[in-house]
């Protein structure tokens, strides 16, 4: 019962926070309420017995790709119109859609699967481990591999060319 | 059926070229700048010839087994492990494959040894050794590959290749877009390969129960060759829109096997891969890549044993090919072509080999033909050479004295490649005829003596154009300028060694499987037995007796001392004026001949121009018609619907606008589908991936509840 | 806390974050968005792994995607942010119905 409380809770706070990310007009209102959308999700992680996942959606999500969103908020926004600029689209078809999609899931959530509880009782971290280093090494290895080129890929992109000068803020040619 | 051993290193073979292309592609360029054109050509010679040793070290293994173990597999991992279907990457060591891996590392090691001295002035040197060994590590994933779709790897591996290695000096537009002439021709022939591969995996992997609705049948599918052959049983008699699947499967493969291994009609591309360095012409366009097809042939051969029809198709695509081939070999002035039409002219005689079922005297031939036709391409680089870089056998002659080494060479294989007894290419060429000719057609009664005819006649054209060449090159007074001629030198010994050695082979492989009637150990067949018995049980002899056989070779080497006669006849003196007589005298067929009947000119009026031409009116029909229909509706509505709206004024005036509206609303959406924008393309994303659940679920609801 | 309960949220969080993709202009945001839909596949994933259908129990094989998917998305963002950094030093704009340069 105070499971099930606890779930809920944490239900609506990811919920909560991720319609605040989808609806809010103020991006860097979006962004820190994504963040929450983020721990929230690490907290179901935890509730289905998954603590390796929790922890690393913590530490990459929330430490690493939140920061990055922040920082690109920040350098392509000037700080004078934080408030603004987050201009939507007409949202009516949007919502329909979404709204479609939705519907879609949710009956073949409701109708389509047995009641089942989601929590596994087994300790995953020793098996992750191990598969890590076992039958899946191979894609262990290849996504580091990935890591190291999306990093140079991305300092390249993002490198300021050399040949002209641009003082900050300034985006002209 | 023998469980077959397990040997962990045989990943090695393929595995050390691969290395060598790895090094010299990555940090060749930087060798080659700091230490000079050395270190390249090293590194790439010790990956293949340490490839060559454990080639032999795997042969000797394989030889201290009793014959029908001798099989070694190794099992690297899974390779597309989905549901019942375990693909895996192994690789196999049995006797047709221990047969093609020495000759690909043998060959293909002597050939990069001369590439040493060949490619010595050239500026990318790192860039030819990385892509040599590419292709050596790609041809030996196809003949070691434990399954088709292995094998269809290192199928594409070998012919990306090819294609890079042709257009090496790409700087040259003829020569890449001889490169990629040879790709795409070779595209036409993998899709056959494709579908012929998926439609036996089908077939193979489950069966159509009474109502008509298909099973897999269970077990773990490992598609490999053993597997295949103990389902071929399972495979008789399910057919395919009438036509026995086996058959239908068979010809695809063979329809494979003509591109890669130039054969009619396919086999455009390869005269004109001679736009790349010789030696590669030497590897992969006479003694490994084009034997692939052969070799795809012959280990299928429990497939194709089983279809009479799709044999007497092989079998004569194989004839007609040889002599067609043969009489443009005639005409070439060009060296290098003339071997290419030689070339393409001896596959086909390897086809007919395979194609009456006599699996090993096919692999036979490909094996002498790969010492040999590397011998006679080296010696033609090495002509090339020493010409500073002229191609055309009527400018040259005389080099016989200049050039010993090259010489004798030359002329021990071509000796071989005409069918002069006591050497190599006697000894197969003329198993294949006997075997063409004894071997009963179930089909076609006749066509023994067609396939025999036909061979026999190309068999006569090839003594006489090869000595033709032989006359023009090496005889006579020299033709070339004094510029050149006083260039002209006997090549260094990394480029006459390789010739040594690939003529001695020449000379003597023949020995390995001399004729029956000679009653001497058929050392060959033997080896080949655990792999071609099965199929050989299919073949029917008509036992045509001794007498036939010592007949049919007195035969054939009458026709070789023929064409070489005539040859002499023709060209000994003065070739390069008897050859412009020639042609002088019948101008009207010497041009047809020379312009290889204009097959290329055929095919780009039948296939090329009216593909450039569809995709032309296609653009025409999308920008005229198209958007003219589509205006038209959005017209033709909207003045129904005014129409309507006078017409109706009280009635269906509110209904018709909106239709006439939602019609030009849509069309206006419609036309704006390309619009860049990503929130689009995602509305028709999520719409769609909905409709189509939502579609599925209704079917399912409407159809399957009868269930 | 059933398996449906869990799916349900992640229904909800997916389409929060479709809406999203498809009504925002600013190229960060559509960012967030695609976040917010990978982060409702990996609870799909988790939950649908531990549902213990057929009686095979728990199976490690939904979590280690959900490994992968959380460090692919890392090097997604990384790059994309790069990129989004590059195209507003270019145009002055991160919005991305005013990126059409390709379009011609």
């Amino acid at each position: 019962m105070a499971e099930a409380v606890v779930f809920y809770i944490i239900a609506a706070f990811t919920i909560g926070t991720a319609c605040v990310t989808a609806f809010s007009g103020n991006i860097i209102r979006s962004a820190f309420s994504l963040l929450g959308t983020l721990v929230g999700v690490a907290a179901m992680f935890g509730m289905m017995g998954a603590d390796f996942l929790a922890v690393i959606q913590v530490m990459i999500y929330v430490g690493g790709v939140m920061v990055l969103i922040l920082f690109a908020v920040m350098l392509t926004h000037r700080i004078k119109d934080v408030n603004v600029s987050n201009r939507s689209l007409p949202a009516f078809p949007g919502a329909a859609v979404a709204v479609l999609v939705l519907g879609v899931l949710l009956y073949g959530i409701w109708y389509g699967l047995p009641g089942d509880t989601a929590r596994v009782e087994a300790k995953m971290t020793p098996l992750i481990g191990k598969a890590l280093v076992g039958s899946h090494v191979l894609p262990f290895l290849a996504s580091g591999l990935v890591l190291l080129i999306a990093l140079i890929g991305s300092v390249v992109i993002a490198r300021r060319e050399e040949t002209f000068v641009c003082g900050p803020g300034e985006a002209k040619r | 059926m023998n469980e077959p051993l397990t040997v962990n290193y045989v990943w090695l073979i393929p595995f050390l070229p691969l290395c060598g292309a790895f090094v010299n592609g990555t940090v060749g360029w930087w060798l080659q700048k700091r230490f000079g054109r050395r270190p390249n050509g090293a590194i790439a010679n010790a990956a293949v010839w340490g490839a060559f040793l454990i080639s032999v070290q795997l042969f000797l293994t394989l030889r201290g087994l009793p014959p029908e173990q001798r099989a070694l597999v190794n099992h690297l991992y899974s390779w597309i492990p989905v549901g019942q279907l375990d693909v895996a990457l192994s690789f196999t060591v049995d006797p047709l494959s221990a047969v093609m891996i020495l000759v690909v590392t043998g060959v293909g090691g002597l050939i990069h040894l001369y590439s040493i001295g060949y490619m010595a002035h050239d500026k990318s040197v790192w860039r030819y050794f990385a892509y040599l060994n590419l292709f050596t590590f790609a041809m030996l994933v196809l003949v070691l590959a434990d399954n088709l779709l292995l094998m269809f790897v290192g199928w594409e591996g070998v012919g990306l290749c090819s294609y890079l290695l042709i257009g090496f000096w790409y700087q040259d537009v003829e020569k890449a877009k001889a490169g990629m002439k040879a790709f795409i021709v070779n595209r036409v022939g993998d899709f056959a390969f494709l579908a012929g591969m998926l439609l036996i995996l089908w077939g193979a992997a489950g069966y159509w129960d009474d109502a008509g609705r298909y099973t897999m049948t269970g077990g773990t599918l490992s598609v490999d060759f053993r597997w295949l052959a103990s389902a071929t049983t399972y495979l008789q008699g399910k057919e395919v829109l009438g036509v026995s699947l086996i058959t239908l499967a068979c010809i695809l493969f063979f329809i494979g096997a003509t591109g890669k291994s130039a054969q009619l009609p396919l086999y455009v591309w390869l005269p004109d891969a001679m736009a790349g360095p010789t030696p590669v012409s030497a590897l992969i366009h006479a003694a490994t890549m084009v034997t692939a097809g052969v070799y795809m042939v012959a280990r299928l051969n429990f497939l194709f044993a089983l279809s009479p029809a799709a044999l007497t198709v092989v079998s004569g695509v194989g004839a007609a090919t040889a002599l067609f081939a043969a009489t443009i070999g005639f005409a070439q002035r060009d060296i290098k072509k003339v071997l290419a039409y030689s070339t393409v002219s001896q596959l086909g005689f390897m086809f007919i080999g395979v194609g009456v079922g006599a699996f090993t005297a096919g692999i036979f031939h490909l094996m002498t033909h790969a010492f040999f036709k590397a011998c006679l391409f080296l010696c033609a680089g090495s002509v090339i050479h020493a010409m500073s870089g002229e191609q055309d056998a009527l400018k040259m002659g005389g080099l016989a004295k200049k050039m010993p080494f090259t010489f004798w060479t030359f002329l021990v294989s071509t000796l071989a490649i005409a069918g002069i007894p006591g050497l190599a290419g006697f000894f197969s060429k003329d198993e294949i005829l006997w075997k063409a000719f004894d071997t009963a057609n179930p089909v076609v009664a006749w066509w023994p003596y067609l396939v025999w005819g036909m061979g026999a006649t190309a068999a006569l054209g090839t003594a006489f154009y090869m000595f033709r060449l032989v006359y023009l090159t090496f005889a006579g007074e020299c033709r070339a300028d004094e510029e050149t001629k006083h260039h002209i030198h006997e090549s260094p010994w990394t480029m006459t060694l390789p010739l040594v050695a690939l003529a001695s082979l020449a000379a003597v492989a023949g020995w390995l499987g001399p004729p029956g009637v000679f009653n001497l150990p058929n050392t060959f067949e033997h080896w080949l037995e655990p792999v071609f018995g099965g199929a050989a049980r299919h073949i029917t002899s008509r036992e045509s007796g001794h007498g036939a056989e010592w007949g049919l070779m007195g035969l054939s080497v009458a026709l070789a001392v023929a064409g070489i006669l005539a040859a002499r006849a023709v060209y000994a003196k003065n070739g390069a004026e008897a050859a412009r007589r020639l042609s002088g005298r019948f101008p009207l067929i010497h041009q047809f001949v020379f312009n290889k009947y204009y097959v290329d000119e055929i095919y780009a009026a039948l296939v090329v121009r009216p593909f450039m031409g569809l995709t032309r009116v296609l653009g025409w029909i999308d920008a005229h018609i198209v958007d003219g229909i589509v205006n038209l509706v959005g017209k033709v509505t909207a003045v129904f619907a005014m129409i309507d709206g006078w017409i109706d004024l009280y009635i269906v005036d509110g209904m018709v606008n909106l239709t006439a509206w939602i019609v030009i609303a849509v069309g206006r959406k419609a036309k704006t589908v390309q619009t860049g924008r990503l929130q689009d393309y995602l509305y028709v994303m999520a719409g769609g991936a909905v409709l189509m659940l939502v579609v599925s679920y209704m079917v399912e609801r409407v159809f399957g509840g009868g269930r | 806390m059933s398996a449906q309960a869990v799916l349900t949220v992640a229904a909800v969080l997916f389409s929060l974050g479709l809406y999203c993709v498809i009504t925002r202009r600013n190229a960060v945001s559509i960012l967030m968005g695609v976040e917010l839909m990978l982060n409702a596949a990996n609870i799909n994933l988790v939950a649908f792994s531990n549902l213990s259908l057929g009686g095979q129990g728990p199976k490690v094989e939904g979590h280690m995607f959900v490994v992968f998917v959380v460090l692919l998305a890392a090097a997604e963002a990384a790059v994309a942010l790069a990129i989004i950094l590059s195209i507003f030093r270019r145009m002055g704009t991160v919005e991305a119905d005013r990126m059409t340069s390709l379009k011609e």
